[in-house]
């Protein structure tokens, strides 16, 4: 008798992929490439890779970095920022590392992976989400990890500890897009959540892929859209996980709360619906205490129902902007509105991702979040 | 080896993990029932008559159950691979085919109509279930957990489906799981929702052409599944007539293959199926009960017998060379156990309706009996927990029902038989589920106070003395 947790937080990895997962064929990318999620789930190789295993003798810092024995691997931050009187900005940036064929393969140019990276924050000025992506080769330097400092990077965009820094308790982040450019610190590292703390995530089972997140950093930087000059601060996450992740071209598509209580708590939703429309949506969850215990979440214990719609006047998709959240077992309760209308982007597919305002049934402030929907345009 | 110590661990495949396939494999306890409608026939409690059964061969039936080459639908084996796969797939029953190498035993692969390889359940998700370190084909499985939300699961896989044809295997298996789901999700764990999973079915087809429909035809049944515990295949030879209450009277390979419905849509698909259930239904009718491993005490059995013959026989039968079996309904009001399970059927007469207007009534009829069946006691000390409704975790407590426990909870990783009291061995609390506030351990708890679990009846055993009941036990280990 073993319970099935480990695809709980499984779920909670989708949505990095979710933008790819979502999309249709053939669009090009913003340097004119035209690339199909078809292919680059044709790219993921099946060689003989390394398959996960709980318990997991996770190793810091070395676990931050890549893990090319395993087929695939991403590395996520989810966050919200505050910009004085313009809001807050919902922010995402996801690294997917895919292994073209067999670990063992030859480096350079010959180089067995691929990274792709994924980049949304909304506008400061209220517009369309702005986003940006990345499509690189591994092992010729355009992308990688290295390991003192700790640096992950994706041509220019780059995460990475401060060099002299003896914690390590801080990462910077530094993406430019365009005329976009934003530089952030994160502080307050502890040691992060991983997959074999998670109650219940072993079970005996073989889990999919190995994970550790390192809840609630707190963030604080600068943000230039090439019109504004703004000082941001706020909340983030990193996730991390490697192993078999879920590749575009199925038939469903996530959504995705990222929440920041007031309490203290942070909790991590993802909601599967099917993109035809059809059947029941499914939600799991991982909650983190204000003590840092993981606990998750399964279908019967959330109770997630979207209303008071947004109808795109771009892509024709159709968003739930407002959610009622219950948890009764974990004493939650709470209404999710989203901070602004406008945040719809476009990675392959249309998706709306921004801030959310967390309320109690008494409609006071309860916290703020980040939301990401897929999934919406009509069957 | 001391049998009080004896670990009879489930496997290492996850069996809860396989919930959303397990829906499939459970359907061995179909429903159905019947009130006003003249065309439907309640029976009555005593003796079931026999009805013949077609002829098939058990070697044939064998190959199908243990690989599960009936189901022609599931979850595309690539996706679940990725998801899934990996690790020890555990024990493996003789004769498991190649294609199924590296899936545990209660998975099965096939190539569904456009090709695509998916992985499913097979019977011996419920039916088999290891005991003293062996796998038993035919052992109900005591230990599943039905107690999540399926759905999670067909949408955690249904992440790593890519393409057309892998897409719209999945959609197929998504939507009679979405089907399913919201009535197969127990409270506690060890206890079974094959009967609402079977009713859930059936309100999704239409009992003319088996088609399916994602809309209910029908109303489905209550969402709160009643706890059946999974009885022995190797009662099927000589019971007249299938599941606890003895409604499934007539042709029982009908009742047998009613998990078809996951999968077939039309009635030539279900008698595709029917010809191969002809040699499962004979397979199971050839099963014998596992021998008790440990040793026995001649003398106290024989005096057990005796005790056995006098208080017991008449609704249970006789073993042995001239043994004989009564197949006798015994009425609600004398057996006294928990009555939900034979009156919801009476509450179900939809279910009964559709079963006998379609293609499964043509063979077979589902008349439900206002009691329970006296089952045969063959390998009864292996069975625990005891009664329908598994509510009792030992043969010592059903024959003390002063000694059954309120609430009780027990290993389900890895359980330990009880030689002394045949059973579980089992911790008994003060309070019930209520007393937690912990979901997790909620689940674990059998507490015989909510509806359906109740554990009186059946008092015959009271009236014993302790040494009379100390050779009843020691006899039951021979059989």
């Amino acid at each position: 008798m073993i319970k099935p947790v480990y695809a709980a937080v499984l779920a909670l990895l989708l949505a990095a992929l979710a933008p790819l997962a979502a999309a249709a064929d053939g669009a090009p990318d913003s340097a004119g490439r035209t690339l199909s999620p078809a292919a680059l789930l044709g790219a993921a190789g099946d060689g003989d890779f390394a398959r996960a295993e709980l318990p997991y003798p996770f190793r810091f810092p070395a676990d931050h970095g890549s893990h090319d024995a395993y087929r695939t691997e991403t590395w996520q931050l989810f966050g919200v920022l505050e910009s004085g009187d313009r809001g807050p900005l919902g922010m995402q940036l996801s690294v997917i590392r895919m292994a073209l064929g067999d670990s063992s393969a030859a480096a350079g140019w010959a180089t067995g992976e691929i990274y792709v990276a994924l980049f949304s924050i909304t506008r400061p000025d209220g517009e369309r989400l702005y986003t940006d992506r990345r499509l690189v080769r591994g092992g010729i330097g355009l992308a990688g990890w290295q390991a003192d400092p700790m640096q992950l990077w994706v041509e220019d965009w780059r995460i990475g500890e401060t060099a002299g820094d003896p914690g390590p308790t801080s990462l910077e982040v530094q993406l430019t897009s365009g005329d976009l450019r934003l530089d952030l610190q994160l502080g307050g590292r502890q040691p992060p959540v991983d997959h074999n703390r998670i109650r219940g995530a072993g079970g005996g089972s073989s889990p999919p892929f190995i994970y550790y997140v390192e809840p609630r950093l707190q963030a604080a930087g600068r943000l230039f859209d090439g019109t504004h000059d703004l000082e941001v601060s706020g909340t983030f996450s990193i996730e991390h996980a490697w192993g078999e992740l879920p590749l575009p071209g199925g038939p469903l598509a996530q959504d995705r709360f990222t929440l920041y209580l007031d309490d203290g708590r942070e909790l991590f939703l993802l909601r599967s619906h099917r993109s035809d429309g059809d059947a029941t949506a499914t939600t799991a969850g991982l909650l983190i205490g204000a003590d840092r215990e993981p606990l998750l979440l399964e279908g019967q214990d959330i109770e997630l129902r979207g209303g008071d719609y947004w109808d795109s006047p771009h892509s024709g998709a159709r968003y739930p902007l407002r959610w009622r959240l219950r948890i009764p077992g974990q004493d939650i309760d709470l209404e999710l509105v989203a901070a602004r209308e406008s945040a719809e982007g476009e990675l392959w597919s249309p998706f709306w991702a921004g801030p959310l305002r967390l309320l109690s049934a008494s409609s006071n402030p309860a916290g703020a979040g980040l939301m990401l929907l897929n999934g919406y345009l009509e069957p | 080896m001391k049998p009080s110590s004896t670990s009879t661990s489930s496997p290492r495949f996850p069996a809860g993990r396989f919930a959303a396939l397990a829906s499939v494999a459970l359907l061995l306890t179909a429903a159905c029932n019947e009130p006003d409608r003249p065309k439907v026939t309640r029976a009555e409690a005593g003796p079931v008559a026999p009805a013949a059964q077609r002829d098939g061969d058990p070697q044939r039936g064998r190959q199908l159950v243990v690989n599960g080459s009936y189901m022609s639908c599931g979850l595309p084996y690539r996706a679940w691979q990725r998801a899934a796969g990996g690790g020890d797939p555990g024990p493996q029953p003789r004769g498991r085919e190649p294609r199924n190498a590296g899936l545990p035993y209660a998975l099965s692969v096939n190539s569904n109509a456009d090709g695509v390889d998916v992985v499913a359940a097979n019977c011996l998700l419920c039916h088999a279930a290891p005991f003293d370190g062996e796998l038993v084909i035919g052992l109900g499985n005591e230990a599943l957990d039905f107690s999540g939300d399926s759905r999670g699961l067909v949408n955690a896989v249904g992440a790593y489906v890519s393409g057309a044809a892998e897409s719209a295997a999945w959609r197929q298996w998504a939507d009679r799981v979405a089907a399913i789901a919201p009535y197969s999700i127990t409270d506690t764990i060890g206890v079974n929702p094959a009967t609402n999973i079977t009713l859930a079915l059936i309100a999704h087809h239409d009992p003319q052409t088996l088609a399916w429909s994602n809309q209910p035809l029908i109303e489905p049944p209550p969402k709160t599944p009643l706890p059946v515990s999974v009885p022995p295949w190797w009662r099927v030879g000589k019971k007249h007539a299938m599941f606890y209450n003895a409604m499934g009277r007539g042709d029982h390979a009908r009742y047998m293959m009613m998990k078809s419905l996951l999968c077939a849509n039309s009635v030539d698909a279900a008698e595709s199926a029917d010809a191969e259930f002809v040699h499962v239904r004979a397979f199971l009718a050839s099963l014998q009960p596992p021998r008790y491993p440990w040793p026995i005490d001649a003398d106290l059995a024989q005096r057990g017998k005796t005790v056995f013959e006098q208080s017991c026989a008449g609704c249970h039968g006789t073993y042995g060379a001239d043994g004989s079996y009564p197949n006798l309904v015994v009425d609600l009001a004398t057996i006294g156990t928990d009555p939900a399970y034979a009156r919801s059927s009476y509450d179900a007469e939809r279910f009964m309706d559709w079963f006998n207007r379609s293609w499964y009534g043509e063979r077979a009829s589902a008349r439900p009996a206002p009691g329970y069946i006296a089952p045969p006691l063959d390998g009864v000390w292996a069975t625990a927990p005891f009664l329908h409704n598994g509510s009792v975790p030992t043969i010592a407590a059903l024959l003390d029902s002063r000694t059954r426990p309120r609430y009780w909870t027990r290993d389900f990783e890895a359980p330990e038989f009880d030689a002394e009291a045949l059973g579980w061995k089992h911790r008994s609390l003060p309070r019930g589920k209520q007393a937690t506030a912990d979901p997790l351990e909620r689940k674990r708890i059998y507490d015989t106070t909510l509806h359906g679990y109740s554990n009186a009846g059946h008092l015959f055993g009271d009236a014993l003395s302790a040494e009379q009941r100390q050779a009843l036990l020691e006899y039951l280990k021979t059989l």
